[in-house]
């Protein structure tokens, strides 16, 4: 029986490191472009800066995807390479494995970039990237995980700490999210369609993008949460009891609450209840955690005044406890019914985004960068000073966007005495500009806080030196003497592959339930005789529409209360139901109203003069509107090269095209154009039938029409 | 074809409840486990980040 000597890889996490502070000022940086563009629609345009490339439909999933992936998923790698490698007492299984990880990650995320910004994008919510991307993510993230998992086959400690099933539990359902969402039909290089359809293709994606905060925004966070807080302050968690319970509840509830994303809409109502029933239950595992790590630092709240990182944790706890104090709040439906489509939304998801993964983030990287180099942090002042830069922007932001949410919510279902709606669409939109702009400057101060950070830990990495590599001793495993009665349990803790398949059956359970009936059971979303599939032209308007990212904005899923039947189908009242979305690949409902609902546009704005006007200059139909211009739309030439296949790709998926339609298919795209080009004349607007605008049109004149055709 | 696939098998609607009625199951193992662990260990685990 002897020593091992061994070496832990420090440059791994030093380079991730390192990424997290870059894509942290990128992504807050397309943070604050687009909440400004919220309260001024024409900043790029004074600044000539306005273009397709740079339109808020495309720079606003350039801004989640980069502070989702890049600045937390990044900051996740720094969190787990480091405490992996010692909570094992190994070195990492690969420094190869390592590398590819690291440079596939960035370039990932280059990609991701650059395509969202040419328009490449799925218009699934978090999960936006194309195909191609798609499949290299999954190749990367097998490769993280066969890393890691190598590592935890050759540690040298028995015991698996809890950070380390947060992270299998991360590794295994992210896998399993991604591609189950993912699963879609490549029409060309770069274009696809979901597999599913409408009411199926809604509970897959917020399966999955309710998951991906579950299971990338915080378990892992749990994980590093669970390491790094002991490590700051010095003494062990509270209860480990507690953590075990933690992991084990919050693996199993997460998954189920998925549908609290869509109530009251079209998704079966059993469906919706399951949702709300779990995301209450959700509040135990989440307090739990949370008040675990605050109790962490029982005994050393004199440490928090003095220490900047402890201050970043304190706080990330309790934001993460307000964020999942208030999740379930909002799954109750009378509070949902008003929060939806709002900007309260945006609000919670930002006290989370902000405050449990940012303030985290923060706290581990000024914890973790003097320690690799060797050295004391640059300056405890700047440090603190970006405490209070971020606090502050957290309040400024959250505290402006909880009112906008709470006034628009209110405005939208207010009537005057005589049974009228008391508000435009537009006044309620105008109202919140106020609170546009101060959201905005409270990004700014959370941007501030961030570079302030950075300057200040390049100068700290300036004035150490880098240690490559720390050397470490441990017994081997089998050299380790096992005492006390073996428990079930134990044996988990002590076999990583059994770990990852015990959550993978907890987390499929969930996803099973709800899906398993909604594919199976013909009455969960009847089918109406007179919905028809889009002619080729209405389809390719409606990749456009995807293209430019409307559903950012705009909903397509009136529900049932009569403020809303009332606003956006006046004439019959009528809620969407689920059987009007049967030939939706993807569906289009959108999550949050900036625009008006469109579900039913084709019936209440039919008017191809209005909106070919609308798009070249919003404001000129609709004054104070915040939507930006779209003036490409009007001179870009349709591209129909790919009519043919999309019809072809739409039969394969069950639209019930005819047999051969595919070769007529651009003759009906053209007639119809024309058609379009020639009601646009006959208002005095002569353009070209082969117009981008003109396939967006035909998609706008669709939509919601189908079901008034029942009605007649 | 994943419809077909999971009509095909008889009593399908069982299986969840299967799998929800074993999960119960685990969660008290898990419960009865925690309440009984001895002490040490406990400490063991918990001081894994310190060592």
């Amino acid at each position: 029986m002897s020593l091992e000597v061994f070496k832990y890889d420090n440059r791994i996490v030093r380079n991730f490191a390192f990424a997290t502070m870059l894509w942290a000022i990128v992504g807050m940086l397309a943070g604050v472009v687009v909440a400004f563009l919220m309260a001024f629609p024409q900043l790029l345009e004074s600044i000539g800066l306005h273009t397709e490339f740079t339109s808020f439909g495309r720079l606003r999933p350039v801004h989640t995807n980069a502070i989702i992936f890049a600045f937390v998923g990044n900051g996740i790698f720094t969190g787990v390479y480091y405490s992996l490698q010692r909570l094992c007492k190994a070195r990492m299984f690969s420094d190869k494995l390592s590398y590819i990880h690291f440079w596939g990650w960035q370039s990932i995320i280059v990609l991701a970039a650059v395509t969202l910004m040419m328009g490449y994008t799925t218009s699934k919510e978090y999960a936006e990237l194309e195909w191609p991307i798609d499949i290299l993510i999954t190749i990367i993230w097998v490769v993280f995980g066969w890393n890691m998992f190598g590592t935890i086959i050759k540690r040298r400690e028995s015991h698996m700490y809890v950070a380390i099933w947060f992270y299998i539990g991360t590794f295994v359902t992210v896998a399993v999210l991604h591609l189950v969402n993912s699963f879609e039909l490549p029409i060309s290089f770069m274009k696809s369609y979901s597999w599913y359809a409408g009411v199926q293709d809604a509970l897959v994606q917020w399966w999955y993008g309710h998951n991906a905060v579950a299971f990338f925004l915080t378990t892992p966070y749990l994980g590093i949460m669970y390491y790094f807080i002991p490590k700051a302050a010095n003494r062990p968690v509270y209860s480990y009891r507690l953590s075990i319970i933690h992991f084990w509840a919050l693996i199993f509830i997460y998954i189920w609450a998925g549908p609290h994303h869509l109530l009251y809409t079209a998704l079966p109502d059993w469906a919706q209840s399951l949702g709300v029933v779990f995301s209450v239950m959700l509040i135990a595992p989440s307090w739990g955690g949370m008040i675990n790590g605050l109790l962490t630092l029982r005994g050393a709240w004199d440490k928090v005044k003095t220490s900047p990182v402890l201050k970043f944790m304190v706080v990330a706890v309790t934001c993460y406890g307000m964020a999942t104090f208030e999740g379930p709040m909002l799954s109750l439906k009378n509070v949902n019914a008003i929060a939806h489509y709002t900007d309260w939304i945006v609000a919670h998801v930002h006290v989370g985004g902000l405050g449990w993964n940012g303030f985290l983030t923060f706290g581990m990287l000024y914890w973790l960068i003097p320690v690799l180099f060797r050295t004391e942090l640059h300056s405890k002042k700047l440090a603190n000073t970006h405490f209070w830069l971020g606090t502050l922007g957290i309040l400024l932001y959250a505290i402006p966007m909880y009112w906008a949410g709470f006034t628009q919510g209110e405005m939208w279902k207010e009537f005057t005495a005589t049974g009228q709606l008391k508000y435009g669409f537009l006044e309620t939109v105008t109202n919140l500009v106020p609170f546009y702009i101060l959201r905005g400057i409270g990004g700014l101060f959370y941007l501030s806080g961030a570079i302030v950070m950075v300057y200040n830990l390049i100068k700290t990495a300036k004035q150490g030196s880098f240690e490559e590599e720390t050397e470490a001793q441990a017994l081997a495993l089998k050299d380790q003497e096992e005492h006390g009665a073996k428990h079930w349990h134990s044996w988990f803790e002590k076999r990583p592959t059994q770990m990852l398949i015990g959550s993978l059956v907890v987390v499929l359970i969930g996803g099973l339930v709800e899906m398993v009936p909604t594919f199976l059971v013909e009455e969960n979303v009847p089918t109406i005789a007179s919905v028809k599939p889009y002619s080729p032209l209405q389809l390719e308007g409606r990749d456009l529409y995807i293209k430019e990212g409307c559903n950012s904005c705009h909903s397509q899923m009136i529900r049932p209360f009569r403020s809303e039947v009332l606003r956006y189908d006046p004439q019959d009242l009528e809620y969407s139901k689920a059987g009007e979305f049967v030939y939706d690949h993807p569906f289009l409902w959108g999550s949050k109203r900036t625009g008006p609902d469109l579900a039913r546009e084709g019936v209440t704005n039919p008017d191809a003069k209005w909106h070919y006007v609308h798009m070249l200059d919003p404001r000129s139909t609709s004054e104070g509107s915040i939507m930006p211009a779209y003036p490409w739309l009007l001179e870009k030439q349709l591209d129909t090269s790919k009519t043919r296949d999309k019809i072809t790709a739409m039969r394969t998926l069950g639209v019930p095209y005819p047999e051969g339609f595919e070769e007529i298919a651009l003759d009906s795209l053209q007639r119809e154009a024309q058609g379009i080009a020639n009601e646009l004349k006959k208002s005095q607007i002569n353009t070209y039938a082969d117009r981008e605008i003109i396939a967006l049109i035909a998609y706008l004149k669709k939509l919601g029409t189908d079901i008034k055709v029942k009605d007649k | 074809m994943k419809k077909e696939a999971l009509l095909a098998i008889d009593n399908v609607e069982i299986y969840p409840v299967i799998s929800f009625v074993l999960y119960g199951l685990f969660f008290a193992g898990v419960l009865f486990y925690i309440s009984f662990k001895k002490k040490s260990t406990i400490q063991k685990m918990k001081d894994l980040p310190l060592d």
